[in-house]
């Protein structure tokens, strides 16, 4: 088997998974579009509490999401666990880091730095290097 | 670590797939395993010894 296909080929378990996660990707982005409109269309009339409420809803997909995840983890094989913990370390570790950095260019006022952007864009950026990490650990245990 | 799992696997005359499925694990798992990237642990190195008939000290070498 050619173990650069083997780098990025999925096993049956993460296929699984990938297919158990359309419904709660789709959900995300459906509430994403939901509440944005709504929102926006009743920020003046709605309460602070209601609207709130209603711009957390997208948290409901992703701890869906992280509910699918585990059931994953926990089918994985052990090769697929040291590939997943691969991947979870140095996704959580690189974008710690990149958001250290950036911390200490904001501290020392050398940039200016959006928060709201940056919170939203942390469990995004992790899920990205996470999948660079997988790739990392097959070729290193693959 | 070195090991005769390709040698034992190939003389059964199994695809890695099918070893997988022998051991519940990932065609992937067999290919890094052979391929001395990884090191199984202990309880499935006993699956393997017991699969091929063989002690696990006769599977793996310790000495590379």
């Amino acid at each position: 088997m050619n173990p650069f296909v083997d780098m990025v080929r999925f096993t049956p378990n993460e296929k699984r998974y990938y297919r158990n996660s359309i419904a709660p990707g789709l959900a995300f982005l459906a509430a994403m579009a939901g509440v944005a409109f709504l929102v926006r269309s009743f920020r003046d009339e709605w309460h602070f509490e209601v609207l709130a409420g209603l711009a957390l809803l997208p948290v409901l997909p992703m701890v869906w999401i992280i509910k699918v995840y585990i059931d994953y983890f926990r089918d994985c094989d052990e090769w697929e666990k040291l590939i997943e913990i691969y991947g979870i370390a140095i996704g959580v570790l690189l974008v710690g880091m990149g958001y250290f950095a950036l911390g200490l260019l904001g501290l020392f006022k050398l940039v200016v730095l959006d928060g709201t952007l940056l919170a939203y864009c942390m469990l995004p950026a992790v899920m990205l290097v996470y999948s660079l990490g997988k790739v990392v650990g097959r070729w290193r245990h693959g | 670590m070195r090991n005769l799992i390709r040698e034992r696997r190939e003389a059964m005359g199994w695809s890695q797939a099918e070893l997988a499925e022998r051991l519940a694990v990932s065609r992937q798992t067999v290919n890094a395993i052979e391929t001395g990237k990884y090191d199984p642990s202990l309880p499935l190195a006993f699956k393997l010894a017991r699969l091929f008939g063989e002690p696990i000290e006769a599977l793996f070498d310790d000495a590379a």
